[in-house]
């Protein structure tokens, strides 16, 4: 078995393939990526956000709850009034209201959106965020290509990077801190520290001498990236955040968390994703709508606005998403369920056409009206949005060709500024 | 030990066990015919990779000079026998089978304990299999039924993972992995067809969950034949259980309602018994495919050598042949033939394709299995051998669990290839896990190496953590990091930490 061949992307012979290894931990573009200056924002509402509470409200039907729809910035989109400082940036995003998905649970819905599903593959697919920094690489030098900025703990998500192996895992921030043990111990001092540190590295290249270890110098590498995390800290302390940027943003998780990822962005993490608990609203749906939705309208805007007057639309494409969205349907709690069969998502930035919405729903929300989109096809528009085309790359794995996205789905032609051809 | 029980142990070795080292060599000649020969291990490498290898921790400082101080010619039989009768080779050799089969997927007492009786027992191979595959058969012991009962469970909303088990059936018993066989047939490899995944997996489909906590497992009756067509041409195929290129098993035939041999009753929770039991067919044909004992010899062959005869051991087919086919048939041989699994080991640490020296990966002159590769110890391993090395003891459950969380594998992944990640490096560095183990307390390394300095003092180092003295050069680049240092405290904390964090001490090679 050679690098290229059987199982040549799994951890079980990584370490075999010495300079894809070392180039894929911190420096050049990964094998077989492309060259391309564009960055990822995912914002994961886990839970389900509601459709019917953002991004496509039916008030006024048997479904549509209390809130009203409020008109946009772009003539003729209306949202829900829960978003109202979003509507001033609707002419950055464009609106997916006819998602129509397969999984109506968490616990399969969750990895399966975010593995964009390609079925019956018989593996476990990175997810998009790990896929984007996988095929993009690191655009910083000397930061990882994929974070994330998540409620609770943090530390290395390998179990979003499927078949990729642990070593494209994305480094999360726990409730926006560093990532633990980052801090040198107040009793270490640091001259002790670097006298060990070299002496490691000394002996290491030694023995990578002596045996021809290629585990020797992964090895330093990350001690290297590990060096390099702990005199970047700025970017993961919150202390740092500016009084009025948190004042935009919101003083909430969401809100800090987003103003964390635009800084993130800007050094030049390739893939960040930002994740929000709480959407899971079975019961009391529309007081705790009032509470959340306000969170996310504040930060998502503050966030738009910034990425916008920086430049940044140009480069990096924003992506809303949850597992799927909310029952039309009222149930006995004031509640909305799991509701896979029509919902919607909203883009942003680079590569996609802004000010408009693909795809509508029936009346009362209820299905898709016309064509549906499934997670395949958002698969297939982001990775070209991103400048990665779904048709001239693969995967591949146990010596064979894997598709990037669903082969039976295709790109978005309406939302894609340059559509490919098989895009429609 | 007395001189005594250890020539004791060496003749209570069957001749087999003798015999099969023996044998490797002689087949590993075959298969290097006209190839120069390949360096063997020195005795400091060889004592740390057959004590990391058969009791799970590296050698003490004593340890090793006890060894050398035995006769060269059958220093190294010494040791092994030595090693083998120590209690904690059963533990070691318990959890790489763990490891092996179940790839932390979870864990459970009975479970641990059964394998630990494999190991005690000499169970062959071929018992295993079918006491895994076939665990509710009437005598057969508990715990054995968690390899398929981990494997039935829900997890969250999720359905069974019917696929995963059957691939792994295939992988761990045949050595094919048809996960891409599950929807058409492989597109690289000829042989991995479709209909051999579909043929598993009409044995496997009936089989359901019975108690997680007793890891016990039921099964329908069988629902006729399994339906499947390719995603490529649509064409309708069906398939009774068969083995990867084996005539689908003849199954009789039950008429509606007459499924059961014993009838499923709620009041009394017995899920009944089918006349049809596909489980018990399963468990026959796999322990009587010649596949089995070369899977087994492959795969035991990567866990001590870090590779495959044939790499990797879940494609083993005619494109993918092995490397030295003649050790590989000699190896397998044993095991079909029941030698058990302690002798084997026996054999195999004893033959020149284990002691192999190591070196750069690079094959000399194309021989394969020239140089011993570099294998990452297991999160268990290390934190023994940090014990060990430190003489200090980790403590709690947590301290390990922490060793587990950082340096084992997820689950689902085989514990193969190492995989350096910057969580470790901040372990290493931050820990406090490791902070507190560089503290001298009476009788601990930190204590010993306060009494020594100079040479002396690196080369005990070296010995305690590495198992060998150091070159000149490392000695050279320690001595000077030493001289750097504010404190002599200081210069031993940084040596110390240096070895330990060091690749060299969490590989075996």
């Amino acid at each position: 078995m050679n690098c290229g061949m059987q199982h040549s992307l799994s951890r079980r012979s990584w370490m075999s393939c010495m300079g894809a290894a070392t180039a894929s931990l911190a420096r050049a573009a990964p094998s077989g990526g492309v060259s391309s200056d564009r960055q990822l924002l995912l914002v994961w509402l886990d839970g389900g956000l509601s459709q019917l509470e953002s991004w496509d409200p039916k008030p006024g039907t048997r479904f549509g709850g209390p809130f009203r729809s409020i008109p946009s910035v772009v003539s003729g989109i209306r949202i829900s009034e829960l978003m109202p400082q979003t509507a001033r940036h609707t002419n950055k995003l464009a609106l997916i209201r006819n998602l129509c998905t397969q999984d109506n649970s968490h616990s399969a819905g969750v990895a399966r959106i975010q593995r964009g599903d390609p079925k019956n593959r018989g593996v476990d697919y990175p997810y998009l965020n790990v896929a984007s920094a996988r095929w993009l690489g690191p655009k910083a030098v000397e930061l990882p290509a994929s974070m994330v900025i998540k409620p609770g703990n943090g530390g290395f998500l390998v179990n979003e990077t499927g078949f990729l192996g642990p070593r494209h895992a994305a480094l999360a921030l726990g409730d926006g801190k560093p990532p633990a043990l980052l801090d040198r111990p107040a009793d270490l001092a640091a001259a002790e520290d670097d006298l060990r540190l070299s002496l490691r590295d000394t002996l290491d290249r030694m023995g990578a001498t002596a045996r021809g270890s290629s585990l020797a110098l992964a090895n330093t590498e990350t001690f290297k990236l590990a060096e390099t995390l702990r005199r970047r800290r700025d970017l993961f302390d919150p202390a740092r955040l500016s009084r009025n940027d948190i004042e935009r943003y919101g003083d909430t998780d969401l809100g800090r968390h987003l103003l964390q990822a635009r800084g993130l962005l800007e050094a030049g993490v390739r893939s960040v994703k930002v994740i929000s608990y709480g959407w899971d609203s079975h019961g009391d749906h529309f007081n705790g709508s009032m509470s959340l939705m306000p969170q996310f309208d504040r930060g998502l805007s503050a966030l738009l606005d910034d990425l916008g007057n920086r430049g940044m639309l140009d480069h990096v494409l924003v992506v809303v998403l949850s597992e799927f969205g909310r029952t039309p349907r009222i149930n006995g709690h004031l509640g909305r369920d799991h509701w896979p069969e029509a919902w919607s998502a909203a883009m942003a930035g680079a590569g996609i056409v802004p000010g408009q919405v693909v795809g509508e729903t029936v009346a009362d929300g209820s299905e898709v009206k016309g064509d549906s989109y499934d997670i395949g096809h958002l698969f297939h528009t982001i990775f070209y949005a991103l400048g990665i085309s779904t048709s001239a790359i693969h995967y591949e794995q146990s010596g064979q060709p894997l598709p990037l996205a669903h082969e039976g789905m295709y790109p978005i032609k309406a939302l894609l500024r340059k559509p490919p051809e098989n895009a429609r | 030990m007395s001189p005594a029980y250890l020539l004791l142990t060496a003749l209570c070795f069957s001749v087999e066990s003798t015999d099969l080292n023996v044998a490797i060599d002689a087949a590993l000649a075959r298969d290097r015919t006209g190839h120069a020969p390949v360096k063997i291990a020195d005795d400091f490498e060889f004592c740390r990779r057959v004590h990391l290898d058969l009791v799970g921790r590296i050698a003490k400082p004593d340890e090793i000079r006890a060894f050398l101080a035995h006769p060269a010619d059958h220093r190294r039989q010494l040791l092994v026998d030595r090693l083998l009768a120590d209690p904690a080779f059963a533990k070691t050799w318990a959890q790489s089978l763990h490891l092996l089969l179940m790839e932390r997927m979870g864990d459970h007492e009975p479970w641990q304990n059964y394998l630990k009786d494999c190991v005690v027992s000499g169970k062959p191979i071929r018992t295993i299999c079918l006491e895994l595959l076939n665990p509710s058969a009437k005598g057969f012991p508990a715990g054995a039924g968690f390899f398929l009962s981990k494997r039935l469970e829900n997890y969250g909303q999720n359905p069974v993972d019917y696929p995963a088990l059957t691939r792994d059936i295939g992988r761990l018993f045949l050595g094919m992995d048809l996960r891409c066989a599950q929807c058409h047939d492989h597109l690289t490899v000829p042989g991995f067809k479709q209909a051999h995944y579909q043929g598993l997996y009409a044995f496997t489909r009936q089989a359901s969950l019975g108690d997680a906590k007793l890891a016990t497992v039921m099964e329908k009756p069988i629902a006729g034949k399994v339906a499947f067509s390719s995603v490529f041409d649509m064409e309708r195929h069906e398939t009774g259980p068969a083995l990867p290129d084996r005539k689908p098993l003849d199954v009789a035939e039950v008429k509606t309602g007459d499924e059961f041999a014993v009838k499923p009753d709620r009041k009394t929770n017995n899920p009944g018994i089918p006349r049809v039991a596909t489980l018990p067919l399963l468990a026959n044909a796999v322990a009587d495919d010649t596949r089995l004992a070369r899977t087994w010899a492959n795969r035991l062959t990567r866990s001590l050598l870090g590779r495959g005869i044939v790499e990797h051991p879940d494609f083993d087919h005619p494109g993918n042949p092995p490397s030295l086919p003649a050790t590989l048939d000699t190896l397998a041989n044993a095991l079909r033939e029941g030698l058990a699994l302690k002798s084997w080991l026996r054999g195999m640490v004893l033959s020149k394709l284990y002691q192999t020296a190591s070196g750069p990966t690079i094959e000399t002159n194309n021989i394969p299995f020239s140089r011993a590769i570099e294998r990452p110890l297991s999160g268990e391993v290390l934190a023994k051998s940090i014990e060990v090395a430190l003489g200090s003891e980790l403590g709690d459950e947590a301290r390990l669990k922490r060793f587990r969380q950082v340096f084992g594998h997820p689950a689902r992944e085989p514990e193969e290839a190492g995989h350096p990640s910057v969580e470790k490096a901040l372990f290493w560095r931050h820990d406090p896990t490791v902070r507190t183990l560089l503290v001298a307390k009476p009788g601990n390394l930190m204590d010993r190496l306060a009494k020594l300095e100079g040479a002396p003092m690196v080369n005990e180092v070296y010995m305690s953590l590495l198992g060998r003295p150091a070159n000149s050069m490392e000695q050279q680049a320690v001595l000077d990091t030493m001289a750097k240092s504010q404190s002599a405290a200081e210069a031993r904390r940084v040596v110390v930490w240096a070895l330990l964090a060091s690749t060299e001490f969490q590989i075996n090679h």
